[in-house]
């Protein structure tokens, strides 16, 4: 085996890669954001009493579950456009498919999170003389917010993960220049390696906090 | 909308869909079958008192559980026959790449089992004066299975999921195979709109199937 690893390789080539990051954080950071309040939404329907409005949020909760997201952003950059007859470009594309991928997820979450709440929580409520909206906006939501905040750091994991998939529709981003530069310098090794690196450092301290607070939540609802 | 929907093309080339098809089911098959034994003995590894064994186990499963997928399928694609200096084929590839990734995700998910199972269980089995290895066959093994059958095969249709990045490396799976042909015929809409219901047809089932499962097993916890 004649290889040898190249640390000049990797150094020459951090300040594109770290661009790349930047908009790997960028899609995942507005992705988050829309998808919360499209999660919140999807919960609050999805457990409305009205027979068609929950079904139907099911079907679109359980397609997005259902098909894989190489598959939702190829359709959504694809096809959209046609069913739309707009143009989209591939930033609005990737946005697009990663929150309804991700809202759909967080829906399930805040859906499992409100459900958690108990009736007396409620009734005290409506005891209160509080409008449905209220007590959904000052008892069942920061509560359920709070539940399921480990679930939904998770699930933001993931999302920063899938993100990943948006090179396959030439975002610039970290996966994107990191396969373009590694086979520009033949270096794929060094590259590839160092992207991989690169994801670790941002997801695992993540991954930490979400077990820290999983066992901070866990012992408050003990007590 | 003025679109006219033409559906020729796919039914004209629904064998070569479900070749693709075919090659997803082998790559996710496969890999299941290699991680099950070896997730199981990373969960052993991971719960040992030797602390170099342990830290060496978490190392690999917070590595693959925090990079995405797609940077490992390309990592394996591009660096491991150049680190081995020999061909491996791109199915290969594929099936390293997606084996890898579900150890870990299985080594979590036996772990999690494991620690569930009772101490008075292995003290039992100490009492028989069953050896270690014994007691880890006969033991804790069937009963951390049956635990985390649901966890198993929530990961199984993720895997099966995420079989499709291997599109990106010129494998030709469901998902190649319709991108393929979207772009051959010029007909996206139709060929991906049904990629993404053959994905799903064989999705939801399982997801259905785990809930009820799910269900069944907090019945049994119970009583």
């Amino acid at each position: 085996m004649g290889f040898t690893f190249s640390f000049d390789a990797i150094w020459n080539n951090l300040g594109p890669l770290f661009s790349g990051l930047l908009t790997t954080l960028q899609i995942t950071g507005i992705s988050m954001l829309l998808g919360l309040i499209l999660g919140v939404f999807v919960a609050i329907f999805r457990l409305s009493r009205n027979f068609f409005v929950s079904k139907l949020t099911a079907v679109y909760v359980e397609i997005f579950r259902c098909t894989p997201v190489l598959v939702q952003l190829v359709w959504i950059f694809y096809c959209l456009p046609i069913v739309l007859g707009v143009e989209l470009g591939n930033y609005a594309s990737s946005i697009i498919a990663l929150t309804l991928y991700v809202g759909a997820i967080y829906g399930e979450a805040f859906r499992s999170g409100i459900q958690g709440i108990e009736q007396d929580q409620i009734d005290a409520g409506i005891a209160l003389n509080l409008s449905a909206a209220q007590r959904m906006r000052y008892i069942v939501l920061p509560q359920a917010v709070r539940i399921v905040i480990p679930v939904l750091l998770s699930n933001t994991v993931s999302l920063f993960k899938e993100s990943s998939l948006v090179s396959t529709v030439g975002m610039s981003d970290l996966m994107y220049l990191g396969r373009i530069i590694s086979a520009s310098t033949y270096r794929p090794i060094e590259i590839l390696t160092t992207v991989a690196v690169i994801y670790f450092i941002v997801a695992f301290p993540v991954t930490i906090l979400t077990r820290k607070i999983e066992v901070m939540v866990a012992k408050k609802l003990e007590r | 909308m003025s679109y006219d929907w033409d559906f020729y093309f796919v039914w004209k080339n629904l064998d070569v869909l479900f070749r693709g098809l075919l090659i997803s089911l082998e790559l996710t098959g496969i890999s299941i079958v290699i991680a099950l034994p070896l997730g199981f003995l990373l969960a052993v590894l991971r719960l040992t008192r030797n602390v170099f064994v342990n830290k060496a186990a978490a190392a690999y499963i917070e590595f693959f559980r925090c990079t995405p997928m797609l940077v490992q399928i390309i990592w394996v694609f591009y660096c491991l026959p150049m680190i081995l200096g020999i061909q491996i084929g791109a199915f290969v590839c594929g099936v390293v790449a997606l084996s890898s990734n579900t150890i870990a995700f299985y080594a979590e998910a036996f772990r999690s089992g494991i620690q569930a199972i009772a101490k008075d269980q292995i003290d039992a089995g100490i009492a028989l004066g069953l050896s270690p290895a014994q007691r880890t066959r006969y033991i804790i093994f069937p009963q951390a299975f049956r635990i985390v059958i649901p966890v198993l095969l929530t990961m199984g249709v993720g895997l099966f999921q995420q079989s499709s990045l291997v599109s990106t490396v010129a494998i030709a799976d469901l998902m190649y195979e319709g991108k393929f042909l979207a772009t051959r015929f010029y007909r996206p809409l139709e060929i991906l709109t049904i990629v993404a219901v053959i994905y799903f047809v064989l999705a939801f089932p399982f997801t259905q199937l785990v809930r009820i499962l799910e269900i069944r097993l907090m019945k049994k916890l119970e009583r």
